[in-house]
């Protein structure tokens, strides 16, 4: 157990380290995010004015974006650099140590989600001092924070499962629009009773992102929801399962020692 | 592979020897578990490479062909890592991360980033890297490949090191055949996966043979006559563009070549004696030329 553990503090430290070192890295995912709020919330104001709508502070409604885009791409930077690690011949120097391939995947999304963390840290800041409000008080920003993390594993999963399938950072970059669509497709500008596009309601409703994000929006503007607290985790937490069991199948390939 | 047998004993210094292509690297994943075979077996300290992999990993270092370093590490962070995995102490980690780097002479560039190092630099850690956990046996991929020959020398001296004075056996793979006459104990020479010959180079050198005389004449309207006297002192062999080539066959050393081609009234711009090389000994083996030969199918 110590050894593993071990393993795991390795990787994660090394994948820490490794993104630290990285300005773009660090820098985009710190910038971006916010400068959507900031236009988004300027730009799409109006929408509070919308019968229905949950609040009247945009930015408050915005808010759960950030920490999504944020974790998207901190698992694109996982997913880059172990990609570049099995590219570079890294991965095999790896398979020479006695490193147990749990431990190098859950180090990997232990790097992921510290990187996701720190962002979520600066965007909490950013939108508490913006004067968004947690209907749920100190507790709510807790488990908001937690929600995030989870958010951030689900990701990362997906993200290093990608980079073991194809082996190739560039493959790991393009997938980028693909994921980012996925989250432009859901509840993320307006809750789903509001939008009024069948074809849209529809797919933001099938989207598993516009749960992740109603969970962490219903602890600013709504209170304790079970429901959009249970739909969030589980929907996370089985990314990360299904994610990470797939990624473990690939590393047996990628990994193919004796 | 095909039907490679071969046996390295302890603290030799065993050198693959080979084209590009030839089955070098294939060679020393499947040795070093990181490729499992097809088919046939393999011990490597005793331990099968198939069914008893983490043994055989516990044993052995190795420094494959691309020396694959994280950029944005430095050289001591690598080695703590490196040393972590493979279960030293923090404490231990330091002692042995600070031994190392001495050793391979990095210690003054310990704390930069690995992605400022010069070719030979990257070559040392990783060598470096190969050693954190003692390993018995070392496996070297073409660790001198791309390096300039100060660091290619200094390479030699330190794996030379391991072997003589702490016992290490080393498994190296080179397409250098001054590195693998320098350096090796004995030699296996591959060639499309099959190999050729084996040996001490001394004695793969004396097997095939005798020295070379080379002749290259003044006038090109000599070569016939030129031809005819060195073929008194051996058989032909394939020459430089321009060039009569013999090995001796003991009728004559070159001071009599040269003789005999002054009685001739013969003129020759160039004439050389080739001692029996591993390249010859790669030709002989092969029918073709070891050193400049063009990639295969790396």
């Amino acid at each position: 157990m110590n050894l593993a553990l071990n393993d795991v503090g390795l990787i994660a430290w090394r994948s820490i380290r490794r993104t630290g070192r990285q300005p773009a890295s660090v820098i985009a995912p710190l910038t971006f995010p916010i400068l959507l709020l900031a236009i988004n919330s300027s730009g799409l104001r109006a929408a509070t004015e919308i019968p229905g709508f949950p609040t009247d502070s945009f930015v408050s409604f915005f808010l759960p974006f950030a920490f999504i885009q944020g974790a998207l791409f901190a698992a694109m930077t996982a997913g880059t650099d172990l990609a570049r690690d099995i590219d570079t011949g890294f991965l095999n120097r790896l398979a020479l140590t006695p490193l147990r391939g749990t431990g190098l995947l859950a180090g990997q999304l232990g790097g992921a989600m510290a990187q996701t963390l720190l962002q979520a840290l600066v965007y909490m800041c950013i939108g508490l001092g913006l004067g968004v409000h947690f209907a749920t008080g100190p507790a709510g920003i807790v488990v908001f924070l937690l929600l995030a993390l989870t958010i951030g594993a689900a990701w990362g999963a997906i993200g290093i499962w990608i980079a073991l399938r194809t082996g190739s950072g560039e493959a790991v970059q393009s997938q980028f629009p693909i994921l980012f669509f996925f989250i432009i497709i859901s509840s993320m500008n307006l809750p789903r009773n509001l939008i009024e596009a069948d074809w849209f309601r529809t797919a933001a409703t099938l989207n598993p992102v516009s749960y992740m994000i109603e969970g962490l929006r219903s602890l600013i503007i709504e209170g304790w929801n079970a429901q959009a607290l249970g739909l969030g985790f589980g929907i996370a937490g089985l990314t990360v399962g299904f994610a990470m069991a797939l990624a473990a199948l690939e590393l047996r390939k990628q990994m193919a020692r004796t | 592979m095909q039907g490679i047998n071969l046996r390295v004993e302890p603290g030799e210094i065993y050198g693959f020897l080979g084209p590009n292509g030839a089955g070098k690297s294939t060679t020393i994943h499947m040795l070093t578990t990181l490729l499992p075979p097809t088919s046939g077996t393999a011990f490597v300290a005793g331990h099968d490479i198939v069914k008893e992999g983490p043994q055989v990993r516990a044993a052995i270092g190795a420094a494959l062909q691309e020396a694959a370093l994280d950029p944005y590490l430095t050289a001591r962070e690598h080695l703590r890592l490196q040393s972590g995995l493979h279960g030293l102490r923090k404490a231990d980690r330091e002692q042995r991360s600070g031994e190392l780097l001495t050793r391979v002479g990095l210690t003054g560039a310990a704390d930069r980033k690995v992605q400022t190092y010069s070719g030979g630099m990257k070559r040392r850690l990783d060598l470096a890297l190969a050693l954190v956990h003692r390993p018995r046996i070392l496996f070297l991929d073409e660790p001198t490949t791309g390096l300039d020959p100060q660091s290619r020398s200094a390479l030699w001296t330190e794996v030379g090191r391991l072997a003589k004075e702490e016992g290490v056996t080393v498994f190296l793979t080179t397409q250098y055949l001054e590195e693998a006459d320098v350096l090796a104990d004995r030699v296996g020479i591959i060639d499309h996966g099959r190999l050729v010959a084996e040996g001490t180079p001394k004695a793969l050198k004396a097997e095939i043979g005798r020295p070379t005389v080379e002749a290259t004449p003044g006038d090109p309207s000599q070569v016939e006559s030129v031809t005819a006297v060195l073929g008194h002192f051996g058989e032909p062999m394939p020459a430089a563009p321009g060039a009569i080539a013999v090995m001796l066959n003991g009728k004559g050393d070159l001071t009599d070549v040269l003789r005999a081609l002054d009685h001739a009234g013969l003129r020759v711009d160039d004439l050389r004696l080739h001692a029996p090389s591993l390249d010859d000994v790669f030709l002989a083996k092969t029918g073709r030329k070891l050193e400049g030969d063009a990639p295969e199918d790396a």
